[in-house]
């Protein structure tokens, strides 16, 4: 066997070894990178539709403006209200919405619920300028507007529903 | 009003069996080209070292296919959303390990391939047997004990056996294995399921010290006794990468559940002083920092495996010379500790890169499997399960190249060593379990990736 030969095959198995780490980098870089978090925010009827769609065909016959219906079309009323949807055990409880509640476990808040997947002091929910913004404020399990991660402050919508741990609140 | 909220676990919805298919198909694809790639080294080594293709590569490709299918089959039958990635890295890890040991020694070979059946049997038991990570948060205290046992039992008087001046090794009969192997993933649960628990009451400080407010330390009692314990244990065994080991993932565990900095400061200021203490107190630690300042002292005594393994490294240069063209025998324990030395000989200076950018990744998957567990147990076991992978390659590599004092640790997947092999392979398979339920969980699927 020539030296040369050897030592040809020897960097072809090196290249192939460092081949395999880009086919790696290239699988992380398709479920992280910046195309699918683009594609990810507006999307976000997408994969949270899956979610909400049913709900909202349970409720056709209720009321139209609860439909879901992002900034394309505004609603004349304003939100006022958080009506409660799960757990099912509290289902259907209001509470006005004022300039700041806080939603969590501890007895200070605004809204407690004592459930298992709610922290102490998991969310703020404000109004500002007639807008509704919810903050997650570190909690454990994150909160959730329509089924996307709630960051910062994200602006929550008439007919939304921001989820608490496994509490669900809508805003009406 | 109905109840239609968002987590809803009774039916997958429709973009989490998306997410397992593309998942599952990265794998299988990953997994064949990890398959070439090891069966290109095993025919190269086997040409540069007889000139000839080796006569068993039919039945050894065999093998490797049996093992990658039956070990894929099982991640998409029960555990379909799972991480793509840490399968096949972990089998070019070990394929590579597999290839550089049957080129060192074939007796041990044979025995490896047995350990990798066992590993990967073992692999697909533990994640049909654990569906649900939280049942092991339920059992954390059994684990806590479980782990300290382990670790006490090669110092029993008839099973525990001296070997190389480390008491680590139990033997029942034929078969011998190193039980702290697996003190350290009963470890890492213990650690997490005990410390999500306290998680709120570490990180307030109630405590007053003097000058200080620290947690109240009632709250550590548990973790420091397991900790201590296991500490104590593996310096009276002379196993001091173990002990190195147990220390970090404590650390790294307590400071991602409670996101204080203060308390990986004051450990790293402890074991500061724990170091000069077992220096000043234990000839064996002695030994190993005075031949890691200057092996040259004795270059044919105490010195000598670290030496050759540095003229190892040197001879490889950037590319090797080559796979199977090295130097055999050249350093004592070659397909345990010194593995990397081999690899950096045959392979060079791109091959030990390969080695640490597999670890890389294996890292950085582990870490993202941990960020994407919204349940806080799963993120800190994860956590746990991946600094243990991290620290112990780290460990070694650096032992190898004298960056720390040598401490005898098996490199994961690459080392020879059936209890190393087998239960790496039982945390891989927690790591995908976690990885799944995070996936399946999730308000938002996409979110947990």
């Amino acid at each position: 066997m020539p030296e040369q030969l050897l030592t040809v095959l020897k960097l072809c198995l090196l290249a192939l070894v460092y081949l395999f780490f880009l086919r790696v980098l290239r699988a992380v870089w398709a479920e992280v990178g910046p195309l699918r978090a683009a594609a990810g925010q507006p999307a976000r009827p997408a994969p949270g539709a899956a979610v909400p769609e049913p709900a909202t065909g349970g409720r056709k016959g209720r009321s139209g403006r609860a439909a879901r219906s992002r900034s394309s079309r505004r609603q004349p009323s304003v939100p006022s209200r958080l009506v409660t949807v799960e757990p099912a055990a509290r289902a259907g409880t209001e509470a006005a919405l004022g300039p700041e509640l806080t939603v969590g476990r501890a007895a200070g808040c605004s809204l407690v619920f004592d459930e298992r997947f709610v922290s102490q002091v998991h969310c703020r929910i404000f109004v500002r300028d007639g807008s509704v913004f919810v903050e997650d404020l570190g909690s454990t399990n994150g909160t959730w507007v329509n089924g996307a991660r709630v960051v910062g402050q994200m602006p929550a919508r008439l007919g939304d529903r921001i989820q608490v741990g496994n509490v669900v609140l809508e805003v009406r | 009003m109905t109840a239609t909220a968002p987590p809803s676990p009774a039916a997958p919805r429709p973009n989490v069996q998306a997410i397992g298919t593309r998942r599952r198909t990265t794998e299988l694809g990953l997994l064949v080209l990890s398959a070439i790639t090891i069966l290109g080294a095993y025919a190269l080594a086997s040409l540069g070292r007889n000139a000839s293709l080796p006569a068993d590569i039919l039945p050894f490709l065999g093998v490797i296919l049996v093992l990658l299918i039956a070990a894929h089959l099982a991640v998409r039958r029960w555990a379909r959303c799972s991480d793509a990635l840490l399968l096949p890295i972990v089998a070019l890890l070990n394929g590579l390990g597999f290839v550089f040991i049957a080129r060192l020694d074939e007796q041990l070979a044979g025995l490896q391939a047995t350990w990798t059946g066992v590993g990967i049997a073992a692999f697909i038991v533990t994640l049909v047997v654990v569906r649900d990570v939280r049942v092991l948060q339920r059992y954390r205290y059994t684990f806590g004990l479980l782990g300290v046992v382990l670790l006490l039992l090669p110092l029993l008087p008839v099973f525990g056996q001296n070997i190389n001046g480390a008491r680590i090794w139990v033997a029942f009969g034929p078969v011998s294995f190193q039980p702290g192997e697996f003190a350290k993933i009963a470890l890492a649960i213990f650690f997490a399921g005990y410390l999500v628990e306290r998680r709120e009451i570490l990180g307030v400080a109630t405590f007053r010290v003097g000058p200080f407010t620290t947690p109240d330390p009632r709250q550590f009692a548990p973790v420091l006794v397991a900790w201590g314990i296991s500490l104590l244990v593996v310096i009276f065994q002379r196993d001091l990468g173990s002990a190195l080991l147990f220390f970090l993932l404590f650390l790294v565990t307590l400071w991602v559940a409670t996101g204080r900095v203060v308390y990986v400061v004051i450990g790293f200021l402890l074991f500061g002083v724990g170091a000069f203490v077992s220096w000043t107190q234990f000839s064996h630690v002695q030994d190993r920092v005075s031949i890691w300042l200057d092996p040259w002292a004795d270059p044919s005594g105490s010195g000598y495996q670290v030496i050759q393994a540095a003229y190892a490294l040197a001879w490889g240069g950037t590319s090797g010379v080559g796979p199977g063209l090295g130097i055999v025998d050249r350093i004592p324990f070659d397909e345990t500790d010194f593995i990397v030395a081999i690899i950096g000989e045959e392979l060079g200076l791109l091959g030990t890169t390969a080695v640490l950018v597999a670890f890389l990744l294996l890292a950085g998957s582990g870490l993202r499997i941990a960020k994407g567990a919204g349940a806080t147990f799963g993120t800190l076991l994860a956590v746990g399960l991946t600094s243990l992978i991290a620290f112990q390659a780290f460990i070694i590599m650096a032992g190898v190249t004298r960056l720390l004092p040598l401490t005898g640790v098996t490199l994961p997947f690459v080392s020879y060593g059936g209890s190393s092999l087998v239960s790496n392979y039982v945390l891989i398979a927690l790591l995908l379990r976690i990885s799944d339920q995070s996936v399946r969980r999730a308000p938002d699927p996409l979110a947990a990736l």
